[in-house]
């Protein structure tokens, strides 16, 4: 059962301190173990589910600009401001 | 001190249309018991009195002018901290939206509102509702009524607590894997997660999507069942909402037991603790008394059940908490000086250890390496778990077993995370499949109230609640 | 570019959809308008705000894989692609993953001689991003655009020049055009299209490490970075250098690619099924319904006209630019006698054309082909009057009758009008009696001049003919 505590506080975008690393990652770890405990159903269901709503393409009154941006920590021109990429501007 | 007021929803809504005492009266007696019991219980973040008053009071003007007014208008309800009130704060319970203000309500609390019921507050909750204590919220913990030494379940902790101490006449939790019943369970009162999709979710700040559902606490079966109307219905703002009918479930509730089969689970007896096993049995036998068929039945997969219910839910969650970065709301980190970094210290620091923790699980079961082996194989036991449960619903109509497995313990008892999931293991099933649930109060362990948990076919809330009224009557 | 390699090409393509509202909220989808006025807790990711899907981003989706000859899935749903980037505010997307709504589709392109087929893979639903602005004050997000429905196209690694892809590109956004399901701006965004190249020895069917050619704005920018890649790509080869996979951007001003990434540190999107919205399940009747509202293409459209009415290339294409102008040529020319008239006519202003809806009722449009093929008025009046008529749609006969529009063809009023021409231009007469004919062209279109085109060419000349000879 391996894996690496830092990339996957990298994907989720969350900065660990050792000591949390080293709790999360057993913490992680037995529920890993407790997954690899699940049995497997012998036949395949498909969940039931009731098929999705849909919506009509008619517009409806969008918020206006301030309620959009009322709690927003930073705004200029109608914009939400954040500071600028390290790295340059690629896109994911 | 003020006159007290009916105890339940319902009884209130009868005094206030034979004008016995208005609804101001009503919404400042639930202050004043917030006001004696909050300190003690912080069951709320946040107190709209203010706000609470202002609408009991367009409800006397509308009696009085001679309208005729919904059942609930004039009844003060209490709001989980999870569902977005519009000009009033939502937290979730977490400091990443301490200060957030939602710019709309949820559609829960928009029929609520509409139909008259004064919001009082917001109640505590583990963060995001991932918890069942009430002590993961960043806000301080709630405290049980019965007992303030001891828990009151969680997620909806503070729900549970404010209807329990009487501050409120109903409260609206969100339960996912057992965040309305358990809490309900452990503070004695009436807790109803129903079908998925009958009430919408739009404006619930959810974690789980495929799972979570707005519930009900209530001090009685039929204010549970007289709330769901008011609540539930068709909202073309959630995918997930269906276009059933809600309304005759307060007629049915009265209509006993007789010619009900329950299947009692055989695996929730072994699970239990003895007090509340014993409860079990004397439920058993008071629904036979009244004239319904009980048998036991076996569940074999109950177990593989939570497992996969916290992988599921761990996934979705991960990716549900994912947008909340500090760029459009909630906490900054302010010193960043790269977006980058503005995100991940945003999230680092705004998320509690019990997030960050499910979050991480959540982000290792998607990973392409584990997809398969996590949440492919999490993915199939809960369809199969829930057609074996629909099967066993075709042949019941009813499932009994315990809300939780124990009662309420003592706040501050160390827990690992892995027996903190345990106590959701009754209360999962229903979860997993979609299907309603309630927990009404029978019984004690040790004079702490034990919940007793119905499971029922979908959108059939209507025999829940009937045989749910008959444990209450036994139990009165 | 080295002789020795041959280009394998495959494209992604995304296409906004011309909805009215977003894929998943109610906010208008708008281009160019004050920052952050079309959005809603939903499209700015607010805590509770949940998705529903827009039934018409359904249909225009399985409408564009029906024109691109997929198969349609019945059973589909939408998937969540997760990844951190300030311009998608649920820091996921919600798009498609293994189970997209269409498949297996081709199309066929001009290729040298003859045509060529190009397979495509996939087409799936999913969501714009917002737009980010970079400014010395840090970065500006608005979020007009999240959530504006895209299609993403998907072909097979078919094309093995840039002019293919041009063509491809060119095909394609006629088709969706043509069918209204979107605009297809590339200088608006709403048609973006990705590169996927790579070389190998000629000959050789192993596929060589690529690059992805990310965010090209036009059809030229595609050739040329096309272009500049592969030549890029071949002097490295030659070189004795490798190639390893990357995401390259395109420099406008340059021409030249650069590299973004590799592609091993492409992110791990852990793709999983939107808890928030069920599958998408459809009949084969609803899809049989909308394959009967698609539009016939209008490549076959414009063979058929000219092959009917005899018209040339530019008139034919000009009547294509759009659907609504097609179908209102096809109507109108169903009632009249003379329907290249109206094609001449109606193609004389393209570009009016290519703006939607056409305003004028295809028996008006008729009555006026009418009108000018039976030379009760000249070409010049005929135009005018079509825009007249697209101002303010009405009978054109009654305006001919109103406006006084009609052919003069009154000898003797053409006799006093000659014989004011003649008297008005003494040295043109002189010269013609002195032999120099030529000049009578001149004088005619004096009376032509003078009478807004309405004389009668004809008759006119007979007047001034009878007058001179004096």
């Amino acid at each position: 059962m391996e894996f690496s505590i830092t990339e996957i506080a990298q994907l989720a975008n969350l900065r660990l301190t050792k000591e949390e690393e080293a709790a999360l990652a057993v913490d992680l770890e037995s529920f890993l173990s407790l997954a690899a405990q699940m049995r497997e159903p012998e036949e395949a269901a498909r969940r039931a589910e009731l098929p999705s709503v849909l919506r009509q393409d008619r517009e409806q009154s969008s918020l206006p600009q301030e309620e959009a941006l009322q709690n927003a920590p930073e705004t200029r021109d109608g914009c939400f401001v954040l500071p600028r990429a390290i790295g340059g501007e690629s896109h994911a | 001190m003020r006159e007290p007021i009916p105890d339940s929803a319902l009884a209130l809504s009868r005094a206030l249309s034979r004008r016995e005492l208005s609804a101001r009266e009503a919404a400042l007696a639930c202050l004043s018991r917030m006001e004696a019991r909050e300190d003690e219980l912080h069951a709320f973040l946040t107190v709209t009195r203010e706000e609470a008053l202002a609408a009991a009071d367009r409800v006397d003007s509308r009696r009085a002018a001679g309208e005729e007014l919904p059942p609930l208008a004039g009844v003060p309800m209490a709001v989980k901290d999870n569902l977005c009130t519009r000009g009033v704060r939502t937290t979730c319970g977490s400091r990443m939206l301490e200060h957030f203000v939602s710019p709309y309500d949820a559609t829960a609390v928009a029929r609520l509102r509409e139909a008259g019921c004064p919001l009082l507050g917001k109640t505590n909750l583990d963060e995001f509702a991932m918890g069942c204590d009430t002590g993961a919220s960043a806000f301080g913990p709630t405290a049980n009524p019965v007992d303030p030494a001891r828990v009151p379940g969680g997620s909806s902790g503070g729900s549970a607590a404010a209807v329990a101490a009487r501050e409120a006449l109903f409260a609206l939790g969100s339960d996912t894997g057992g965040s309305v019943r358990q809490p309900a369970a452990l503070c004695g009162v009436v807790g109803l997660r129903p079908t998925y999709g009958r009430i919408s979710r739009y404006g619930l700040t959810g974690f789980a999507p495929s799972f979570d559902q707005i519930g009900l606490l209530t001090r009685t079966v039929e204010d549970c069942a007289a709330v769901l109307e008011a609540v539930a219905g068709f909202d073309p703002r959630d995918a997930t909402s269906a276009r059933v009918f809600s309304e005759g479930v307060l007629r049915a509730v009265g209509e006993g037991v007789r010619g009900l089969t329950i299947a009692l689970v055989r695996e929730s007896e072994e699970e239990a603790s003895p007090g509340v096993r014993r409860e079990l049995l004397r439920a058993v036998r008071c629904l036979e008394s009244r004239g319904a068929r009980v048998d036991e039945l076996s569940l074999p997969f109950l177990r593989d059940m939570l497992p996969a219910y916290h992988i599921l839910a761990a996934a979705e969650a991960s990716s549900n908490l994912a947008r909340f970065d500090g760029v459009r709301y909630g906490f900054r980190a302010p010193e960043a000086v790269s977006w980058q970094e503005l995100i991940r210290e945003s999230r680092s620091r705004g998320f509690g250890p019990e997030v960050k923790r499910r979050i991480l699980l959540g982000t290792l079961a998607l990973t392409k390496e584990r997809y398969d082996a996590c949440y492919g194989r999490a993915s199939r036991i809960r369809a199969a778990t829930g057609a074996a449960l629909r099967e066993a619903l075709a042949r019941f109509d009813l499932l009994l077993l315990p809300a939780s497995p124990e009662t309420a313990w003592r706040r501050g008892e160390k827990r690992s995370p892995v027996a903190l999931y345990r106590s959701d293991l009754f209360a999962v099933p229903a979860s997993m499949a979609g299907l309603p649930a309630v927990s009404v109060p029978f019984g004690a362990e040790q004079g702490l109230p034990v919940g007793m948990q119905l499971v029922g076919r979908a959108f059939e809330e209507a025999a829940l609640l009937r045989a749910a009224r008959a444990l209450e009557e036994e139990n009165a | 570019m080295s002789t020795q390699y041959e280009m394998v090409i495959g494209l992604e393509t995304h296409i906004e959809l011309r909805t009215e509202t977003k894929a998943f909220c109610s906010c208008a989808v708008t281009f160019g308008a004050e920052p952050n006025t079309h959005c809603c807790p939903v499209c700015t990711g607010m805590p509770g705000a949940i998705p529903v899907l827009n039934e018409r981003a359904v249909e225009y989706a399985i409408k564009a894989g029906l024109l691109l000859h997929c198969r349609v899935s019945l059973w589909s749903r939408m998937d969540r692609k997760n990844y951190y980037y300030p311009d998608l505010p649920k820091a996921y997307q919600i798009s498609q993953y293994d189970h997209p709504i269409c498949t297996d589709g081709w199309l066929d392109i001009p290729s040298g001689e003859g045509m060529k087929r190009i397979r495509i893979e996939r087409l799936h639903l999913e969501e714009d991003a917002g737009k980010l602005t970079h400014t010395e004050h840090g970065t500006l997000l608005d979020c007009n655009r999240c959530g504006v429905p895209l299609i993403e196209i998907v072909t097979k690694p078919d094309f093995r020049s840039a002019d293919e892809v041009t063509a491809y590109l060119q095909e394609l956004r006629e088709r969706i055009r043509f069918a209204g399901l979107s605009d297809c701006k590339m200088n608006e965004g709403s048609l973006r299209c990705d590169v996927n190249l790579s070389l190998r020895p000629a000959g050789s069917d192993r596929l060589g490490e690529r690059a992805e050619l990310k965010n090209l704005n036009s059809f030229q920018f595609a050739a040329r970075a096309i272009a500049f890649e592969a030549g890029r790509q071949a002097a490295v080869l030659d070189a004795g250098g490798t190639l390893f996979a990357e995401t390259r951007g395109f420099d406008e001003r340059t021409g030249e690619t650069f590299s973004m990434r590799p592609k091993e540190t492409q992110e791990d999107y852990r793709f999983f099924p939107e808890p928030d919205l069920p599958p998408i399940v459809l009949t084969e009747e609803t899809v049989a319904r909308w394959e009967s509202e698609l539009p016939e293409p209008p490549a076959s459209r414009r063979a058929r006209y000219r092959e009917a009415f005899g018209l040339n290339r530019e008139t034919a294409e000009a009547l294509t630019v759009s659907r609504e102008a097609a179908d209102a040529f096809e109507e109108a020319a169903g009632l009249t006698r003379y329907p290249r008239q109206l094609a001449t006519l109606l193609a004389s202003d393209p570009a009016r054309l290519s703006q939607g809806a056409i305003p004028v009722s295809a028996a008006h449009l008729a009555a006026l082909a009418d009108l000018a093929g039976e030379k009760t008025i000249g070409s010049g009046t005929a135009r005018e009057l079509l825009s007249l008529l697209w101002r303010e749609d009405q009978d054109p006969r009654e305006a001919v009758v109103r406006l006084g529009l009609g052919k003069l063809s009154d000898p003797a009023a053409l006799r006093a009008l000659a014989r004011e021409v003649i008297a008005g231009n003494p040295r043109m007469a002189e010269e013609y009696r002195a032999g120099k004919t030529a000049v009578l062209q001149a004088l005619i279109g004096q009376m032509m001049r003078r009478t807004q085109g309405r004389a009668d060419p004809g008759l006119s000349r007979e007047a001034l003919l009878s007058l001179l000879s004096i």
